[in-house]
Formats: structure tokens, sequence, C-alpha cells
């Protein structure tokens, strides 16, 4: 392997720990072959044979079936059946099984044993999925949670990320936005990015697999567990990708034996809760309020030697408006229904398993004209080849249709809700021959289109078709030595068209417009090989588990994009109809990594625990002096439940600590983000376009991921037998070299160069506990309760300054000392009531909009007399103190009823929506507390909301104003189940029917639609927190129907 | 089988992947610039490359340039504050701070020209390209990059002199130099490239020998080096340039014989459109009726309007009054309202809002003629002066000069570069020049309050030695902490 040579600088160091590698796994390798040579059987051996059931009769395959003290063992077949030779009619057998209690069995020389398992209510046994591998739960020295799809199925959503809100203790799960398939946000322990391009999202390995694409397009109904990685030393093997976290995904796979065909189905009505709808005023409130604003235009004009301002015609009368006008909001929002049918099916035996997700869902928007549509497959299968060799082949083709305008985001982004909701109330969407207006235009307020039309006729049509595929191969070189080899694919075929027509338009811009048209075409392919070894086994009381492995994986994307106008008519929405184009986009990016992965995991007795993993990435996007990276992890554990002296506590049935550290990255930089690239800068001479072609960048040989480093300490433990189990983590976290667009002097001829440059500091706590209640045969009951705490430092924003951004006119900053995404602006103390105030306060002299009587008045943070720039101050914190959730599940008789809720308390939100909202300019429809103003000295309002004043320039800064409490408590899920009971039947094991409501309610004194609109991503550094308007995440009421067929 | 097809290739996948090549990616579709500066065609590019911040820099040049003088001001916007608002009305009453977006537009664009010309000028002698084109070539990145910090240094004062290409963060620090440094390198590029540059282009719109020598002329006059202006604008009177007939031509047509360096643009969707017709046509909200297409001009217009003192300053008979000024127009309602603005640059119908071809000449023979004339009489050879300032008034339907004395020649020269140049961008830096800026501001801003209400009370009560250069940009100063700010700001 060329590449692991090649690099000197840090070659001994790597060498060493290759060799370690390679001679403890030959040392093994020969230590097993003695091993296996010793165990012959015994002259007097004694062969029995048996059936291993559950307690309620169900055979069971695959259970170790073991003579005790020796390393003779067998498993059960499909029918639950074995046969062993024992040494002798004496021997105790063993017999092993997840999810149940191991059980000794003497055999007292019977021939025959029908052994039955009592179900384990402890979980150490379970086998959890870790990273390039599996391990006993009771082993694992990490910070890891295991969600079961059974446990959170039958909710009404569409996304997997929706049902595990709330369910997951240092996991922030936010639903940003309800459009249809889109808006998850998932932080896992307060994982951030500074860069635009950059991700905080966690990784997502699907049965292996690390992900290119995103996550929403995989059908939750494909899924078997979600494992989430949260720690250094768990998610280390994933070496530069693994900082914010890891989400391992196993889909479904039969088990031997199992055949069963089961359809499930739900249909569901969405609807928009009126908590949260913007108040602002209806048309007789707006009549009148713009009948004030003109009123006060006439008395400024006046006042300066003008002849006056008429008072338009649609103002004069407030009343004729009674029962009349358009409300917008509801204009565009409607119930809509979401569906929901998959069928599954699992064919197991010896030889070979298939199991096979057909899945259709069709959700339609609760604003209209949006809908998302996905069509799923997935095939699993594999085959047994010989005892030696097994092959599969997973197969998952997806094809999703969106459709759904520019709904969310501010005015001026065009953001169809925000502006519907500003526009007119006494102007009609709708006329009353049923035609529908061009325009909403009344006197004084900004041109606007009629935003029905933009919403309805407006196409944003997204298809997107995707194919992940993996292929395996695993070989038995000798016992528990295993080679395994896959290759991998995530192919994803993204196509987009926009129309809008002369009809549409947007603010500043009522139609009439130009028709124009888009259509972007976004293909792109990871393929990833793997290639790994694993050395299993136990020596005595040492268990030792053994990985190396080198992998490959590149990927590459083709982008175009291309825009034109000029139609004929409004007739034909497609690009082909356009007589003129804009200048067509192309982009070609790529990305490879090769890595080297290794792990030792060993116990002494499953009593004392440790781990070692070492990753080494090779990676196209670090620059030539970085260009690989070394993610080393290491982490102890002791089961000290397994000591002699904790017999004498018998309430504890399990405790575990365990402490881990690690080093991992965050490789979402930009492609070629090093390279000095060169750009079009044409120019044109004498009328002629000539081409040119200048030095885009300045280039960055140091430029590398960014670093994380974490420690965790956790203990688990559990009482009365398992019914009550306990977790709880700590964790410390810097996370360094945060790649930021630092801003460099202008004299370069540049502004700006991608460096590494900030440093974080994380810590936390995490508790989760869960009881089984009740555990009684007619009537059981669950509940798991979980909360964290997450607090963030800034410690260094790199060479040049003390706050991110440099130049702090938005709505967040990141300030050294402080959390992250702190709330920075002006302090909001009321309005200059009077004369008498006005004189004795500080204001604002600014040539543009002066301060006066009656305008708003902020806090004089620096005491310089003045209100200016240097007065803005941090108003608020959106990080949350804590968040939340708790499940409770009852069983009774043939019922069955689940709750789920989540929460965060703590964090602030800021509601820029009323920076339109409440503007004193006339300009826009305003909410009804504005009817509360101040209006003169004798009429000071309620000391909130200032005067009309044209210009209300200071007013529209942020400022405390905006700022709220964003604490909430939603009703996330709420199930309830009942079981058919069914005569004999041939046909039907069961059948069970249910009703789910989801996001029923939200508990929260924030005005907004949506509390967890925090959590958004992209534009400048950190921007948490912030409410811009978005798409009303609805409520879902659900009726569905789970029938397995035999 | 199947298996040892699929090990086959996941070996054979992994082995390609084994190559330290499999991790060295570079763009597919941009060019690097370790692959660039090869062939003459890459370098011809980056050369055409180097006129782009022009476009920048000259689309809203005349804010400080124009406005900041007793030529223009602007129109009242009720309603509209902050922004590109604040900041212009600011320059133009002498009330601007460091934080300014047409400084930093200025600063910032012409050392994007300085360090593309950078990484011409660091290349391009050691390259094996046609000698011939090497030299046209290098004498235009040297013309730019004189042109650039000529910008700078009149503007800012002594600036940082970054003379190699920036390749690390390191780098792009510098600490200002003075400005005489700043003068010696602007002479000796501007000197080579007049000697490299032929005295006409193939390509119209090039810079060429005329364009470096006036360059020279006028960092000669304002460096008050009489003698060496004379001598490079006599140069410049042999090259074949003369005066359009008719002065209003002179802005319409592209690249005529008066042209001497010009910012080119062309109308349409390549974005190479400049829009300063727009720019300095009423800010009404329907500008249909005096430039073609319907539009709110609110947020475009209303710059540069032309000031009562520079309409008085139009002698009788002037053809150059009407040529840049138009007195009335027609709004968007059909009412025709009796109020001025700067038509120099309109040349309607346009066929789209916001989005015109006509170019801005920065240098044209006229002004050399002018330039001259003033580099004569400082001298004491106002009598040499003489003709080449009649040329420019009978072309503008105006007597020969009264003017004799030396002093009386002054006036009538600088009457004569205000009226002729006006809207040009030449009017403020000739304030500056003479020395006349203090003193003319001064009795310019009493009178301006009176006649324009709307301008803000504190505006021209700052004039003073210390607002003769713009502040350097505040965002400058916070980045490197080597700069100084120039004196009272």
């Amino acid at each position: 392997m060329i590449f692991f040579t090649k690099k000197a600088p840090v070659k001994g160091a790597w060498w060493n720990i290759f060799y370690i590698f390679s001679l403890s796994l030959l040392l093994i390798v020969n230590g097993s072959h003695q091993a296996i040579a010793a165990d012959k059987p015994k002259a007097n051996a004694f062969e029995v044979s048996g059936t291993v059931t559950s307690e309620t009769g169900e055979a069971l395959a695959g259970v170790t079936v073991s003579e005790k003290g020796t390393t003779n063992g067998v498993s059960t077949d499909v029918n639950g059946k074995f046969k062993l030779v024992v040494s002798d009619g004496n021997a105790t057998l063993l017999v092993r099984y997840i999810g149940f209690q191991t059980k000794e069995v003497p055999v007292n020389n019977m021939g025959t044993l029908n052994i039955k398992l009592a179900a384990d209510q402890r979980t150490l046994n379970e086998v959890v999925v870790v990273a390039y591998g599996t391990q006993r739960k009771g082993d694992i020295t990490g910070a890891v949670t295991t969600i079961k799809a059974d446990d959170v199925r039958d909710q009404p959503v569409t996304q997997f990320t929706q049902s595990i809100q709330g369910r997951t203790p240092g996991v922030q799960v936010n639903q940003t936005t309800g459009i249809p398939g889109q808006g998850m946000s998932i932080r896992i322990r307060g994982a951030v990015t500074f860069s635009g391009s950059g991700s905080s999202q966690p990784l997502y390995v699907v049965d292996g697999v690390p992900l290119v694409s995103d996550i929403n397009n995989l059908n939750p109904d494909e899924i078997e567990t979600f494992t989430v990685l949260k720690d250094a030393s768990s998610t280390a093997l994933y070496g530069s990708r693994a900082a914010n976290g890891v989400i391992i995904i196993t889909t479904k796979h039969a088990k031997p034996g199992q055949n069963s065909l089961s359809f499930n189905a739900f249909y569901g009505v969405q609807t928009v809760p009126q908590k949260g709808r913007p108040d602002v005023m209806n048309a007789v409130e707006f009549a009148q309020y713009e009948q004030d604003v003109f009123k006060e235009q006439d008395r400024i004009n006046r006042a300066n030697g003008g002849t006056g301002v008429a008072m338009p015609v649609e103002y004069q009368n407030p009343s004729q408006y009674a029962g009349k006008g358009t409300d917008w909001y509801n204009v565009l929002l409607r119930n809509a229904p979401i569906q929901s049918y998959n069928l599954s099916l699992n064919s197991g035996t010896e030889k070979s398993t298939t199991t096979a997700t057909l899945g259709v869902l069709n959700q339609d928007g609760v604003l209209i004209a949006s809908n998302y549509k996905r069509y799923s497959l997935r095939v699993n299968s594999e085959y047994k080849f010989n005892s030696k060799i097994t092959v599969g082949l997973n197969v998952a083709p997806t094809y999703e249709k969106q459709a759904n305008g520019n709904t969310d985001g501010n005015i001026f982004g065009g953001g169809i809700i925000q502006n519907a909701i500003t526009s007119s109330p006494i102007s009609p969407y709708k006329n009353a021959d049923g035609s529908l207006p061009l325009t909403s235009q009344s006197p004084g307020l900004f041109g606007n289109p009629n935003w029905y039309r933009v919403a309805t006729e407006n196409k944003n049509n997204t298809q997107k078709g995707r194919l992940l595929s993996n292929a395996y191969a695993n070989i038995e070189i000798i016992k528990d030595l295993n080679f395994r080899s896959s290759l991998n694919i995530d192919y994803v075929n993204q196509q987009n068209q926009t129309w809008s027509p002369s009809t549409s338009g947007g603010l500043f811009a009522p139609p009439p417009n130009q028709a124009n048209a888009s259509s972007t075409s976004n293909i792109y392919y990871s393929w990833l090989a793997e290639n790994t070894l694993n050395y299993k086994h136990s020596f005595g009381d040492h268990n030792f588990d053994v990985l190396v492995g080198y992998t490959a994986q590149k990927y590459h994307q083709n982008y175009s994009y291309l825009s034109g106008y000029g139609f004929p008519n409004d007739n034909i929405s497609s690009l082909a109809a356009a007589t003129q184009f804009n200048t067509p986009q192309t982009n070609i990016q790529e990305w490879s990594l090769v890595s080297f992965v290794s792990r030792l995991n060993y116990n002494y007795k499953n009593k004392y625990l440790v781990s070692a993993s070492f990753r080494r990435d090779g990676s196209s996007r670090f620059a030539p002096n970085t260009k690989y990276g070394n993610f080393p992890a290491v982490s102890v554990g002791w089961n000290v439940s397994e000591e002699s002296f904790m017999q004498k506590f018998p309430i504890i049935s399990d405790l575990k600590l365990r402490a881990g550290y690690g080093v991992n990255g965050n490789f979402n930089i930009q492609n070629y983000g090093f390279i000095p690239n060169t750009q079009t800068t044409n120019y044109t001479f004498n009328g002629t376009l000539t081409p040119g072609t200048s030095i885009a960048n300045i280039g960055n040989n140091n430029l590398s991921w960014e670093k994380s480093r974490q420690l965790d300490i956790g203990v688990d433990f559990s009482l009365l037998k398992g019914r009550i189990s306990v977790s709880y983590d700590y964790f410390n976290k810097i996370t360094s070299s945060l790649l930021y667009q630092i801003n460099v002097p202008r004299e370069s001829g540049f502004s700006s160069i991608a460096d590494n440059v900030a440093k974080l500091k994380f810590h936390g706590h995490e508790f989760s506990i869960t009881s089984q209640n009740l555990v009684g045969p007619n009537l059981k009951w669950s509940t798991n309760f979980n909360i964290s705490f997450v607090r963030s430092k800034i410690l260094n924003l790199g060479p040049y300054g003390t706050n991110l951004p440099r130049d702090p006119n938005g709505a967040n900053i990141e300030l050294i000392g402080q959390p992250l995404g702190m709330f920075y602006g002006y302090k909001f103390i009321g309005v200059y009531r009077d004369q008498q105030d006005f004189d004795s306060s500080p204001k604002y002299t600014g040539s543009d909009s002066p301060s006066q009587i009656g305008t708003v008045k902020y806090a004089d943070i620096n005491g310089d007399g003045i209100i200016d720039a240097k007065d803005k101050t941090i108003i608020g914190n959106p990080n949350p103190d804590f968040t939340y959730g708790m499940t409770n599940n009852l069983y009774y008789k043939k019922f069955d009823f689940g709750i789920t809720i989540s929460g965060a308390y703590g964090g602030d939100l800021q509601n820029r929506t009323l920076e339109y909202t409440q503007n004193l300019d006339g300009v826009f429809n305003v909410t009804k507390d504005v009817a509360n103003r101040w209006k003169s000295p004798t009429d000071q309002g309620d000391g909130v909301h200032p005067r009309i004043v044209v210009g209300t320039a200071l007013a529209r800064n942020t400022n405390s104003r905006w700022v709220s409490d964003g604490s909430f408590l939603t009703v996330k899920n709420v199930t309830l189940g009942y079981a058919i009971p069914l005569r004999r039947n041939n046909y039907i094991k069961s059948v069970r029917v249910y009703t789910s409501a989801q996001q029923l309610i939200v508990f929260t004194k924030y005005k907004g639609a949506n509390p967890e609109v925090s959590g958004v991503e992209g534009s400048s550094v950190v921007n948490i927190g912030i409410d811009n308007t978005s798409y009303p995440v609805p409520r879902t009421i659900s009726f569905g129907v789970n029938v397995n067929l035999k | 089988m199947r298996i040892r097809i699929l090990l086959a290739a996941a070996l054979a996948l992994s082995l390609s992947a084994c190559k330290k090549s499999f991790i060295e990616l570079v763009p597919q579709t941009a060019v690097t610039e370790a692959t660039y500066f090869k062939t003459a065609n890459d370098y011809t590019q980056a050369v055409v490359g180097s006129y782009v911040p022009l476009r920048n820099i000259y689309g809203d040049a005349y804010v400080m340039g124009e406005m900041r003088s007793d030529n223009a001001t602007y129109f009242a916007s009720p309603g509209l504050q902050g922004g590109q608002f604040s900041d212009k009305w600011n320059i133009s009453g002498f009330l601007d701070i460091p934080i300014n977006m047409y400084g930093t537009n200025k600063y910032a664009s012409c050392y994007v020209g300085i360090a593309r010309t950078n990484a011409i000028l660091d290349r391009i002698d050691a390259s094996t390209i046609d000698a011939g084109v090497k030299a046209n070539l290098k004498g235009q990145a040297q013309f730019l990059r004189a042109f650039y910090y000529f910008e700078l240094v009149q503007y800012f004062g002594g600036v940082p002199l970054h003379l190699k290409e920036v390749s690390s963060v390191a780098e792009t620090a510098l600490p200002r130099s003075p400005a005489d440094d700043v003068y010696k390198q602007i002479i000796a590029d501007a000197t080579s490239a007049a000697t490299l540059l032929p005295a006409k282009q193939t390509t119209l719109g090039m810079v060429t020998q005329g364009s470096a020598k006036t360059l020279l002329g006028y960092v000669y006059m304002t460096l008050k080096r009489y003698p060496e202006a004379e001598t490079v604008l006599t140069d410049v009177t042999k090259l074949g340039y003369s005066l359009v007939t008719n002065y209003a031509n002179v802005f319409v047509g592209r690249n005529t014989a008066e042209s001497i360096f010009e910012v080119q643009y062309l109308e349409g969707p390549q974005g190479q459109q400049s829009n300063f017709a727009f720019q300095f046509a009423p800010n009404i909200t329907n500008i249909k009726n005096i430039l073609g297409p319907s539009g709110d001009n609110k947020t475009t217009g209303g710059w540069n309007k032309p000031t009562p003192d520079l309409i008085a300053a139009y002698e009788a008979g002037d053809t150059r009054k009407n040529a840049s000024i138009a007195f009335s127009f027609v709004d968007g309602d059909g009412n025709t309202v009796n109020d001025t603005y700067c038509k120099k640059y309109t040349h309607g119908p346009y066929a789209n809002f916001n989005n015109t071809g006509d170019d801005w000449i920065i240098y044209r023979y006229a002004d050399v003629l002018l330039l001259l004339a003033e580099a004569l009489n400082e001298q004491g050879k106002a009598g040499q002066a003489i003709p080449y300032i009649n040329q420019v008034r009978t072309r503008a339907g105006l007597a020969a000069t009264a003017a004799i004395s030396q002093t009386d020649m002054r006036v009538a020269i600088a009457k004569e570069r205000r009226v002729e140049l006006a809207f040009e961008n030449h009017r403020w830096l000739d304030l500056v020049r003479t020395g006349q800026a203090i003193n003319v501001m001064t009795a310019f801003g009493a009178t301006i309050k009176t006649q324009q209400p709307y301008l803000p009370t504190n505006a021209y009560t700052n004039i003073t030695q210390n607002r003769l250069l713009f502040p350097i940009p505040q965002s400058e100063l916070d980045i490197n902490k080597q700069l100084q700010q120039n004196p009272g700001y």
C-alpha cells in the first residue's frame, strides 16, 4: 500500500502502531490454532439433544448451547433444535441467547432436554451496533444510545428524525420548519460549525455506509435500530467525519426461520393550530391605522410648509370593512392529508435470508400547493455460500417528488408567508367574480403581487432519485478470524424546475413581470470500498476483539443550472419556451478519502474493559501540509456489579463505570479550499465582450479539518433486576481549528481567506432513566425520562479579533468568553414618553432619523450620553439551559398506549418577523397591539409601541423587544393501539389498529409559530434561535393498521 | 463466482485508491493558479481581468469625485435613509466617517486591480511569450497598477505599497508607505508603460501610450512638477487626438478621437452594464418618460444633481450647459417638472431598467489641453496657454479667452475645467490640487443649504485641511493594526 508509506514525517508513529497490530494479530491467530486443537471430545462422551423455546413456547433459533467450562458448543436451528456431544452425562449446559436470561441446565444423563428461556429485563447482553462492528452492551465503554425502531413506530411522520425527538439525551433534535420532507436539525452535544459551507449535522452511517446525501428520504419503516454515538471514543473510528457525532442506522434483516409478510398503513389529517398564528390587524383595524399614518404625514408636510397630504379614499371610512377583508395567513392554509403504505416481506432459511420493504408516502402540505411524495424499496439479502463464506447484497432505490414554493424567510428573501401576512388586509386575494387580482396594493404600502397567486402559480418542483446499495462478502479465514470486504454506492440524481409566470412577482415588483424559469440538475455519487479483518476470541477469561481495515471513498458531483426568460405567454412553464437565456452554470466537485482503521477491545471476565482505536485519514480536501490526520481514542470500563463484593447489594443488578478520551474531526470544509484558483473576469472593449481571467483566492497550504478532543465519563446502573436502569454521562469537549472565511486586509486584493481559526469549549451532563413501573401479565407500564445540559464557551476566534462576524450588524454574535450565538443589539427600554422624558434621556442623533418624542428608547450602555452602535450589547442567549424528553408506554391486554413529550427550557428566541409586523413606517400590515402605540404626550399608549414616523431607523435595528423566552414543552406523539382478537385463521397472524397524534400540543409562552425554529444553519457564523417566519409545523391526527400475515 | 467478482472489484478499487494521487484532486471546472500563466493568451486574459475593477470604481466614483465638490449634490429622498443614502449624503456634506461603503469600494477595488497586475508583473518577464505581445501586455499592466495607486494616493494619501503577489495570510498586511514613495512607484510604472505601449491599440479601449502620458501629466501636475508635466502633455498633443466637433457627441459614441482612457461598459445581461443614466436621473416612482423602461427609480436615482453654483458658472451661449444639464423632465404621470439633473450620460431610450451601455471617459483630449494650459501658466507662460484653452472654448461656441495675466489665466483655466469636465470626477481633485478646496467649498456650503433646505444642517461645517483626504476604511484599520488613520477621522 503505497499510500501508507509515502508520507515521511509521521511514518514512525504510524508504523509502530501498524506493527503492534500486526504482531498481536499473528499471536492471536497462532494461539487460536492451539486452542482449537485442545478441544477434542473425550472418551465417555454423551450425546444430548433437545429444543430451546421462550417461556411462551416460541422456538428460538440461533441460541448458543455449550458445555460449561469448555468451548464445546452449537447453535439451535430454525426450529430451536440442537444436538451436542458433551464430555459425560453429568455435564452442565450453558444456554445463552440475546434478550434472554442465561440458563445453566444439568444434563443428568438425560438424552433429550427441552429448555425454556426467560426473557431478560436487563439489557447488558443486547448486541449494539458500533463503528465497524457490534458489541455486547455490557462491554461498551463509550457514550452510546440505541433506539429500536419498534419503539417509535406508528408516528405519522415522513422522516425518522422526527420520531426520535425527545428520546435521545445529548441530542437536540429540532423541527425548524414544517415544509413537507424537510427541516430537521440535529445537533449532538452542541456541535456547531462556523463555516457556511460546513455542516454541524452528524455523520449518518446506514448498514456501515457513511452517507454523502441527506437521510430525509430514508423510509422509517426500513429501519431496525438507530445507534447514536456521542463521545469521541465511540466515534473516533470515523475519524475526520466524526466530530459532530455519528448516527448508525441498521435496516431490517430477516433472521433464519423468520417468514412473514406484514402491511402497515396510516392516513392522517394535518392542521395548523390556532396558537402561534400571526396576530396581524384585520381590515377595519388596518384602515384605521393607515388613516393615522396619513394624518401624521399630512401634519409633517404642513409643518414643513407643504400643502398637505390627501387622505386616500380607501382609509376614509374604516368601518366599511367590518366583516370583510383578507386574512392572508388563512388564505395560504388548508387541512391536508398524509398517507403512508408499507409492505414488508421477510424470508429466512439456514442458507439465505431476504427482507424486502416497499413504501409509498404522500403528504400534502398545510400550505397550499405544497406536497411531498416518496416511493421506496429496499431489498436486503444474505446468502451463506458455505460455513465459511457469507455474501450479502442490499439495494435501496427511492424516488422523491417535492413541490414547495419559497415559503420561509423574510420579505426581502421573497418568503411567501411573511410577505403575505404583512400585505394589505383590505386587498382581496380573489374577486367577487372568482377571478384573481394581479396585485395586492393599498395606498402607502409597497407594491406587492397577489401572494395567493405567487403561492399557487409559482412552481418549485424537485425530483430526487437515489440508489443506496452495498454488496459484501464475509470470509471466515480460520475460526474467529473474519475478513470482510464491501463495496458501497450512494447515487443521487436530483432535478429541480422553477417557474414564475408573468402574473407572479415579489415585494417592490408587482406583476406583470417577465416570466422566468430555471432548471437545475444535481447528480452526485460516492463509492466506498472497505476491507477489514476482525478477530474475536476468548482465551479463558481474556476476551479480545481486534479490527484492522482499509477504506477508500470517492465523491463526485456534477451540477448544472440553466435559467431563461422571454416567454411568449404563461401557457408553457418549461424552460423550453424561453427565448432568452442567462449564462448557464456548471460545476464539478469531487473529494476522496483513504483511511486506515484499527481497534482493540479487550476485557477480562467482562469485568475490566479496555478499548483503543486509531484511524488515519488522508483527504483531498486537506492542504499539502495537512494531508493526513490521525484520530486516536481510548476508553476503559469497569463492570463493578461483576465483582463478588457487590453480591452484598442485591438491589443493584448492574453497575458500570466508564471513561473515554479521543480525537476526531469535521471535514466539512469546501473541496479544493486550499488551492488558489482562477476565475472568469470578463471585460468589454469597444462594445465587444472579451474573456478575462484572474486569480480568485489566496491559497492556504495549512488548511485542515476541524478538530475535536473529548473526554467522557459515565456510569450505567440498574436496580431491581433491571426494573430501573439509569445512565449518566459527563462530557468535556474542546473543538478547535474551526474553519472560517476570515477577513484579510483588502490591500491584499482579496477580502477573505479560508482558515482554521476558532476554538470552542463544550461541557455537559446527560441523564436518562428507564423504569418498568408495572410488569404484570395484563398491565405493563414503562417510563423513560432523559435530560441534557450543554454549555458552550468561545475560547478563541483567530488572529484578527474578539468577535465574529467582524462587523456585527446581524442577529447573533460570537464573542470570546461567551456562549455560542448570543443575541446582540440594542436594549429596548420603552419610548420617549414626553418632552421631559426626551430631554432627560440619551438620544440617537444620526442625520438619517434622529430620536423624537414617542420613538423607541434604547439603553445608553456605554454611558456616553448618546445612543449609537457602541450601545449594542448582549440581549439574549439562544442556548437552552436544558432539553428533556419523556416517554410512557402502557399495555393493557390488547390495548397499547404511548405518549412522548419533548422540550427545552431557558433558551431565548429572537422573533425577527416583528421587524416588519411592528414596523411603524406605515408600509406593512402590523400586529394588533400596535394600536396601543404612543400617539401624543397625553396618549402615551402601552409604552412599548412607538409613534408612527416615516423612517423608524433605529426601531428596525436588532433590539431586545424582539427577544423572548423560547422554553417549550411539546406533546410530540400520543398513540393508542388495539390488537384485534382473531379467530383461528389460516392467513392472518395479527391485526392491530391504532390512532396516533403527532405534534398534539405545544406549551410555550413564545408568541411565534414554532419554538423549535432555532437551529438554522448556513448564513453567518452560528445563527441560532432566529425566527424569520417559517412553514408552520402541523398537528397530525392519524389512523393506522398493522397486519401480519402467516 | 459472484463473490470473486465482488472481491476483485473491491480489491481493484482499494488498490487504485492506494495511489497517493487518489487524494490529490484539483478542480475540474476552474483552472488553478498553478497551471495558469503559461501562454500569451493566459497573459492577455489576465490583463483583461485587470481592467475589471475600473467598472466597480467608476460605477460610483462620482460620489467622492463630484458630489464632494461644488458641482453636485443630490435630490431630496423623503422616507429613505441609511445605507447608500447616508453614505452618499455624508460624503457630499463633509460628514463622512471611516465606515462608508464608497470609501471602502474605492480602496478595495483599486487593490483588486493592483493584485491582478502584480500577479502578471511578477511572472511576465520570465515568460517565453512573444516579445511584442509581452511588451504591450506588460505596459498595460504597469499602466493599470500606476493608475490604481494614483487613485488611492489622491484620495487616501500614502497607502500600503504592494508590488508582489500576495500568496499567504502573512503577506496580506503592510504598513502605509509615505505618499512620496507611492508617487515614485507610480511614475516608474507609468514611465515604463509609456515606452512599452503603442500609440494606438488594435483593440480599441485598451490603454495606449497617450493614456500613460496623460496619467504621468496628472501625476506631475499633482506634484507641481510643471516642466515635466508640460513635456509629457505636449507629447500627447502629437499622438493624433482631436476634439469631437459637437461637445454632446463626446459622450455618445465609444472610444472617439477625443478619448484617451475610457471605462468600457456593455448593455445587456452579461454583467458588463453601467447605469449612470439611472443614477443621475431624478428619483421618481416611474422613470419611463425620461429613460424608456418602466421602473421605480426611488432608490437608484437622484444623485449628482447639478448645483445652482455650477449652472451659474456657464457663460452665456456655452453649448456645454444644455449638453450636460437637463432643466425639466416628464414624470411617470406625464406631468412636466421643472428641476435639474445631470444628463451628460443619458442616451436613451434604454431597453431595460438600470442597464445601460454608456462608457465613462476618464481622460480625454480636451482635458489634456486644459491641463497643458495649466502647466504652462504655472510656469509663467500664460501666453502659450491661450491657444490650448481657446481650442476648448471654440468648440463650446465661446469666444477666445480674455485672460492674459497668470492670475487671470489661472482663474480662467479653473473655470474652463469646471464646466468642460463637469460630472467627470475631476472637480474635487482639481480643487485639492490647486489649493482651492477649503475656500471654495466653505463659501459654497453656506449658499447651497439655503438653496436646498433638505441638506442636513451640519453639512459643510467641517471643511478643513484634514478633510482633503478621505479616511482609510475602518474595516482595514480593524484588521491591519499597522495602519494609522488619516488625521481628523
